[in-house]
């Protein structure tokens, strides 16, 4: 929304402090902020998410080395075996594609340098041709008019900087406040929703006991192989049969949660 | 009671069977490590305590209190109460709980030989037992490997049986070696 009198209070208040009265709240301008601060926000996570692996990257791969082929003479040249290229000629393909996409974007942002370069030159000659005519008291109408329009041109644009500095700001902590939101939801979700709970606690308790009870049948295991290898250094006869406990010591034993026994052994 | 029984094949849940070796050995380790894990943890906290309360700087004041702690830091108290707390440890969970947490985790129990809790002599005797074990060579705790009710020598001087108290059995892929070597 742009007001009348938004030049002057621009030109009486500095950027930063200018204020602008509040408005009527709109869904949609909601859901542009959003869009605006969701993008602003989400360029700036992955531009420092690329910056961080860009520089991950270099300092993992070791720089290429190029190696200058041997001086062979024409006599020994047929005797050298040249050794087998492990790159296949779809690798090599892919290669020079990747290499044609990062080629391109060099280009394309060096041939926009070149464009604002040539287009600084030809201003500043054809402005110094003009110069005698533009200056002229002859076009001196024409010039006031176009320096008025330049000026209600650059308030327009100004008053729009503003705005889109207020908004992008506001966007930005609307976006965040969404993301930290939803994100709060989930976890209220999963950690107060009995179900969720309940899995959760049934997973994790099902993990600890199936570890327990695999220590225990493999240290039960490696009881009767070491009682084995005892037996047989001391050259007695291996243990088939096993002497239970007294009929007292079994509902004493009992009470502890586990699986119920195999069905043949 | 049933003095005499009889041996049976191997059972399909060794549950108040006599538990074996290398589980008693574990359990053994577990219950080493707790105690080292506690010893150390608690000596450090103490050690930040007594800093934070400048317990030197207040004793090194006074004549009298500073002999005292003087006393105190070169007598080998602080060994004294390390070996009453393993004692303690070992003592307190047979006798009032009827296994430590590294025998609790390991699914096994002490009982006495007539299907009791063990009172605090018992246990104390138990610990003694242990000694003696290890000094006749470590041979006390091997005595396991062949005695028919799996007892140790500490088991045998204080009248104690280690069972288990869930449904053991072997692991599955031992299981299969077993009938693979030796048929059903």
């Amino acid at each position: 929304m742009i007001h009348k009198n938004s030049k002057d209070n621009y030109m009486d208040n500095p950027p930063e402090t200018q204020s602008f009265p509040p408005e009527p709240r709109r869904p949609k301008h909601t859901l542009t902020h959003l869009i605006v601060g969701g993008l602003a926000f989400g360029m700036d996570v992955l531009t420092h998410r690329l910056d961080e692996w860009e520089a991950l990257s270099e300092q993992e791969i070791p720089p290429v080395q190029t190696v200058d082929p041997p001086v062979v003479s024409e006599s020994t040249r047929s005797l050298l075996v040249l050794p087998e290229s492990q790159e296949t000629p779809t690798d090599t393909g892919r290669y020079a594609l990747v290499g044609l996409l990062f080629n391109a974007q060099d280009r394309f942002n060096s041939g926009l340098d070149r464009a604002g370069r040539l287009a600084r030159t030809v201003h500043h000659h054809t402005s110094r041709l003009s110069k005698p005519v533009t200056s002229s008291r002859f076009f001196s109408p024409v010039a006031n008019g176009w320096d008025a329009l330049v000026r209600r041109g650059e308030s327009q644009v100004s008053t729009w900087i503003d705005r889109g500095r207020m908004e992008e700001s506001k966007g930005i902590s609307i976006a965040r406040q969404a993301v930290q939101g939803t994100t709060d939801e989930v976890i209220d979700v999963l950690s107060v929703h009995p179900g969720v709970k309940e899995l959760v606690e049934k997973q994790s308790s099902g993990f600890a006991t199936e570890i327990v009870e695999e220590i225990r049948e493999r240290t039960v295991s490696l009881d009767t192989l070491f009682e084995r290898i005892t037996r047989k250094v001391l050259r007695k006869k291996p243990r088939t049969h096993f002497l239970p406990a007294l009929d007292e010591v079994t509902p004493i034993a009992q009470g502890v949660k586990s699986r119920t026994p195999v069905e043949h052994q | 009671m049933n003095t005499n029984p009889k041996p049976s094949a191997l059972p399909i849940s060794q549950l108040g069977y006599y538990a074996g070796f290398f589980t008693r050995l574990t359990a053994f380790f577990v219950d080493v490590f707790i105690v080292g894990a506690s010893t150390i943890i608690g000596s450090w906290f103490l050690t930040i305590i007594s800093g934070m309360l400048q317990f030197q700087a207040i004793f090194s004041r006074v004549p009298i209190l500073r002999a005292g702690y003087n006393w105190l830091v070169a007598s080998p108290l602080d060994q004294l109460l390390i070996f009453v707390y393993v004692v303690s440890y070992f003592v307190f969970f047979w006798a009032i709980v009827g296994q430590t947490p590294g025998k609790a985790l390991l699914g096994i129990r002490i009982i006495r030989v007539d299907g009791k809790k063990l009172s605090m002599g018992r246990a104390l005797l138990r610990y003694i037992g242990y000694w003696i074990s290890t000094a006749g060579l470590l041979l006390g705790f091997l005595w396991i490997l062949v005695d028919d009710r799996r007892q140790g020598w500490h088991d045998k001087i204080s009248g104690t049986y280690v069972v288990y108290t869930w449904h053991a059995r072997p692991d599955e892929k031992f299981l299969v070696e077993e009938i693979e070597q030796y048929g059903k």
